[in-house]
């Protein structure tokens, strides 16, 4: 029997967990690349992947979040990053707030004042442009969300 | 099992993945907790620092997800600063799993341990502190406040079900039920429970 929660892309899909109180949205790319999923796939460890998912479980669930946690990016106004650290290196997500939402457009790492990618900053900007544009699109980041082919 | 309970425990089964949820109790809820503590007891983090005997930048350090190492010996020191206990263990990892899909951020609250055990003895002691101040305002005796149960002690209890509706556990009506059970008028209505 199929899984209904198959999606046609392969991956498999969870809907969203009743005790959340934010949703997550990442941006996706004219290709159909999740660009969130797409970088924590790339972190060098699973284990990184288990901090940076716990850590987006608890702020989902936290009914306000804190500047510690949310921090205004000096000269992007209306844009936050979420922080956090994991193996001794500092991680971003650069994002926006919506209705009770988190649009997240670029992850990155931060160590010794270098930000990698080093574009990261110019990839906020054009990313937020794209989806105020209505020329590029959201979609939907599940916490402990695996896609197939890392299973 | 809901769909996000699933996604968890299929990745559980890789072992770096599982070790990686070890750390995050660590790196991700302890400054979490930490701040939880702190501002539930209305504390800035200089006066932590103060009852920790720590420097507020160290606080501030361990109040970000994975800003500071902690050692058994830090984390036991802020247990005493707030009064709460420290639990230091191994255990099964299906623990931690049901742990964290019922995680909410009130799981992260803990009582000191003077509101945890001052309210049980509170509720032991005020049904006998009622029932003997309603006996002594039968026998016409006028009691000396101390003997009375104190509005904190009342308001503390949660259970005022029997005084007369007009004086149920708002603020304004909780002192006017102090006053008029100090007054002796509605003694005779507060039932033991």
């Amino acid at each position: 029997m199929q899984d209904p929660s198959a999606r046609e892309d392969g991956l498999v899909s969870q809907n969203y967990d009743t005790v959340y109180v934010w949703k997550f949205k990442q941006f996706k790319t004219a290709s159909g690349r999740r660009v969130i999923c797409d970088w924590k796939k790339r972190f060098p460890s699973r284990r990184r992947q288990a901090i940076f998912d716990v850590f987006m479980d608890r702020i989902a669930k936290m009914n306000s979040w804190t500047v510690d946690d949310c921090k205004p990016i000096k000269n992007h106004p209306g844009c936050r990053e979420l922080r956090w650290t994991a193996e001794k290196v500092e991680h971003r997500i650069f994002g926006y707030f919506g209705e009770k939402e988190f649009f997240m457009m670029v992850g990155c790492t931060h160590k010794q004042k270098i930000y990698d990618p080093s574009s990261a900053f110019d990839t906020l900007d054009d990313r937020k442009k794209a989806v105020a544009n209505r020329t590029g699109q959201v979609d939907e980041y599940n916490v402990f969300w695996t896609p197939k082919s890392s299973q | 099992m809901n769909t996000t309970s699933s996604g968890l425990r299929k990745a559980v089964n890789d072992k770096d993945y599982r070790h990686g949820l070890v750390s995050a109790q660590i790196d991700i809820d302890l400054p979490f907790q930490l701040r939880r503590l702190r501002m539930q007891r209305g504390w800035t983090q200089p006066e932590l620092a103060e009852r920790a005997q720590m420097r507020q930048p160290r606080i501030s350090a361990m109040e970000k997800p994975g800003g500071a190492h902690f050692t058994l010996e830090t984390l036991r020191r802020l247990a005493e600063a707030f009064d709460v206990a420290l639990i230091v263990r191994f255990a099964p990892f299906g623990e931690l799993l049901e742990w964290s899909e019922r995680f909410n951020p009130e799981t992260f609250s803990v009582p000191a341990f003077d509101e945890e055990f001052g309210r049980i003895a509170s509720r032991a002691n005020l049904p006998i502190a009622i029932g003997a101040a309603a006996a002594a305002v039968a026998g016409g005796q006028r009691q000396s406040e101390e003997m009375l149960p104190s509005l904190d002690e009342l308001t503390s209890f949660g259970k005022i079900v029997s005084i007369d509706s007009k004086y149920r556990r708002r603020p304004e009506s909780a002192a006017t039920a102090a006053q008029v059970l100090h007054g002796h008028d509605l003694l005779g209505q507060a039932q033991a429970i």
